[in-house]
């Protein structure tokens, strides 16, 4: 991720990168003319950045962006926020003790092109409003069993599994089409990998007004897929495929349905579709142009704010704190039979 | 850039009925040659501006090209706008098709063609423009479509209606916001600023591009939006059937551009493509009836199988194929006017 953040601020004329932090690169790897640094403390004392991007594994992610904001530095991090909701708790305390500082997390899907357009669609209300959500989001997790060994499934490190990892993109897109979630029901499960977190998670929610959304996130997809449905009044949106740096997602696409209208009793059921194929990922540079617009213009962040990191984390603590209950006990409590 | 893919329950005779196109083509060739043959201008190629040319094949009088750099197809020498202006006006088949075939096919083109036409048209400016005012709707068939964006949205942006035949395409029709004030190309930075400049039907008849280009980028506010469509000259029925092809007739279409043709036009006049489809859902259908209609003809072999030996199902998918990139001669297109 940091390779991604360094291009796109050596790519953007607003942005000057002043150095990189890296404790398993060397000099050497770096590249010239870039100053370098092993400890992050040293780096911003040295190099008095006006923004740090973290690019950390979770466990080091909240103490960098506290310490990049009591230094008096803007924060751009990598997401999860964090590995627990105490973490995304502990910035956004130290957001609070410097107002003047912006804080934002790496939610970019919500820039992908066709993620832009269903919601420009959706947003125009002339589909109704929306009913309901279903998104998968997974991947194979690697050739062979090094994928076991990474760091994203060592609990010490990243605090949770897919769910923590990848998931959370969708459940943020989730609260981008309908806002926040007073229900939230999970099930975890370790069903392939030797892993002591989970590589399945499912969770479904609700919001006040009755919108439901359904989440599979998952780390055993042999078929690496993104695909977010959108169920409307008067249609439905289908984002499948996701531009990536490897391709594996498939072809970004927007699928556009609306339902039968007057003069096409035929389409009942079959309706018309528009398919429309992206060619190009700008996600990771508008992000970023929305920081520095917000640094250069005082405003504030609106846009994977660091409330849009509580509350995604809630949901997935609400998801993790139900998978520690007892089964029995869960059914139990909610008046079931089992 | 995106790129549009269509599926939609649509065949070519609900809005294209063949025994009255027939005619319609008839009247049209004869009124060609009777009022656009004379005070032709040579021209280079109206895509890459190339003047390495080759001729295709004659058509009504007149004499199709094909641009040596970018394979554009177009009529040269050509009519003038005047000219074309007082043809599309009161041309006997002009007049056959607003008598006949309009109204025989009006109603499935509101809800076929104009009806998906005015959402996607709502959906791109909400995207792109939200806050569009004002727009030029330079083309021609506008009448169909503000009826139909009208309907999807009370309060739709003020609408200047400038072709040579406005005021008779909206003979006793009054849409609120909408101004009917036929303008030639040279007027039209006149009524500037606007958001957008729609461009439906008629690049591909247009007598000088480059002048309509030049206005669209004068007219149009930084950032507006250029929206319009065409026949291009890459698309498949155009390449299979070339001299035969139905849909390659003069003046309606002077312009068959192909898509390298159109991108180095629409990039020579400072436009950036926001969507650049080819959604067109005739091709495959178009090959098929002409192949079966002229089985003397020394079709390519692929193409001949193909016809003889599969059915609907496979013109389907291969329609579908040829949209998906951008290889259908109908293209849809979404210009933004850089700064």
């Amino acid at each position: 991720m940091g390779q991604i953040r360094r291009r796109v601020v050596e790519e953007l004329p607003d942005l000057e990168l002043a150095g990189v932090c890296d404790q398993f690169l060397g000099a050497g790897q770096i590249g010239p003319g870039c100053p370098y640094y092993q400890d992050y403390r040293v780096a911003i004392t040295q190099v008095r950045p006006q923004v740090v991007f973290v690019c950390t594994p979770n466990r080091f992610s909240p103490d960098v962006c506290i310490h990049a904001l009591e230094q008096g530095c803007h924060v751009f991090c990598e997401k999860p926020p964090g590995r627990t909701l105490d973490d995304v708790r502990r910035i956004i305390a130290a957001e609070q003790a410097h107002p003047g500082l912006k804080v934002m997390f790496g939610f970019n899907h919500r820039h992908h092109p066709a993620i832009l357009e269903a919601r420009s669609i959706a947003e125009a209300g002339r589909m109704g409003r929306v009913l309901w959500l279903r998104g998968v989001y997974g991947k194979s997790g690697g050739a062979g069993r090094s994928f076991e060994q990474s760091w994203r499934n060592d609990p010490a490190l990243s605090g949770g599994g897919i769910l923590l990892d990848q998931g959370i993109h969708m459940l943020d897109l989730f609260r981008l089409f309908c806002g926040d979630f007073s229900e939230v029901h999970g099930l975890l499960s370790t069903c392939y990998w030797n892993i002591p977190v989970e590589d399945n998670a499912f969770v479904v929610l609700r919001t006040p007004s009755g919108q439901s959304a359904q989440l599979h996130s998952s780390a055993t997809l042999w078929k690496h897929t993104f695909q977010l449905d959108i169920g409307l009044e008067e249609g439905y949106l289908s984002v499948q495929g996701l531009l990536s740096k490897s391709g594996s997602y498939g072809r970004e696409t927007l699928v556009v349905g609306r339902k039968s209208s007057r003069g096409q009793p035929a389409a009942v059921g079959n309706p018309r579709e528009e398919v429309v194929y992206f060619d190009q990922d700008l996600s990771w540079e508008l992000q970023v142009q929305e920081l520095v617009r917000c640094i250069r213009e005082d405003l504030p962040v609106t846009d994977s704010s660091t409330q849009d990191a509580l509350k995604v984390m809630e949901i997935i603590d609400t998801v993790y704190r139900q998978a520690q209950v007892p089964r029995e006990a869960r059914i139990t409590a909610a008046g079931g039979k089992g | 850039m995106k790129t549009v893919v269509l599926d939609r329950d649509l065949v070519e005779m609900e809005v294209k009925p063949h025994h009255l196109l027939a005619e319609y083509r008839r009247l049209l060739a004869q009124g060609v040659e009777e009022r656009l043959c004379r005070q032709l201008a040579e021209c280079p190629c109206p895509g890459c501006r190339g003047d390495r040319h080759t001729p295709a094949f004659p058509r009504s009088g007149l004499e199709y090209r094909q641009c040596l750099d970018c394979h554009s197809l177009f009529v040269s020498p050509r009519p003038s706008e005047e000219a074309l202006s007082s043809f599309y006006r009161d041309a006997e088949a002009i007049h056959y098709w607003r008598r006949e075939i309009l109204p025989a096919t009006r109603e499935a083109r509101r809800t076929k063609l104009f009806r998906p036409r005015a959402q996607w048209l709502l959906d791109v400016v909400d995207e792109y423009r939200p806050e569009a005012r004002r727009a030029l709707a330079a083309g021609y068939h506008n009448d169909l479509l503000l009826e139909e964006l009208h309907h999807l949205e009370q309060e739709l942006f003020e609408v200047v209606v400038t072709n040579a035949a406005a005021d008779i395409e909206f003979a006793g029709q009054q849409l609120p916001g909408v101004r009917i004030q036929p303008t030639p190309l040279a007027g039209l930075t006149a009524l500037g600023p606007v958001d957008l400049f729609m461009a439906f039907d008629i690049l591909d008849r247009c007598a000088d591009l480059e002048a309509l280009f030049a206005a669209a980028r004068t007219v149009l506010a930084p950032g507006g939006l250029l929206l319009g469509t065409t026949t291009l000259g890459s698309g498949f029925d155009v390449q299979v059937l070339w001299d035969r092809a139905p849909g390659v007739y003069p003046p309606e279409r002077l312009n068959l551009l192909t898509v390298e043709g159109l991108s180095a036009l629409f990039a020579r006049h400072g436009f950036e493509a926001l969507e650049f489809s080819t959604p067109g859902m005739f091709d495959a259908e178009e090959v098929q009836r002409i192949v079966r209609e002229h089985p003397e003809a020394n079709w390519p072999r692929f193409i001949r199988y193909m016809v003889e030996n599969r059915g609907e199902e496979t013109l389907g998918a291969l329609q579908e194929f040829l949209q998906r990139f951008r290889l259908s001669s109908f293209a849809r297109l979404v210009l933004r006017r850089l700064q």
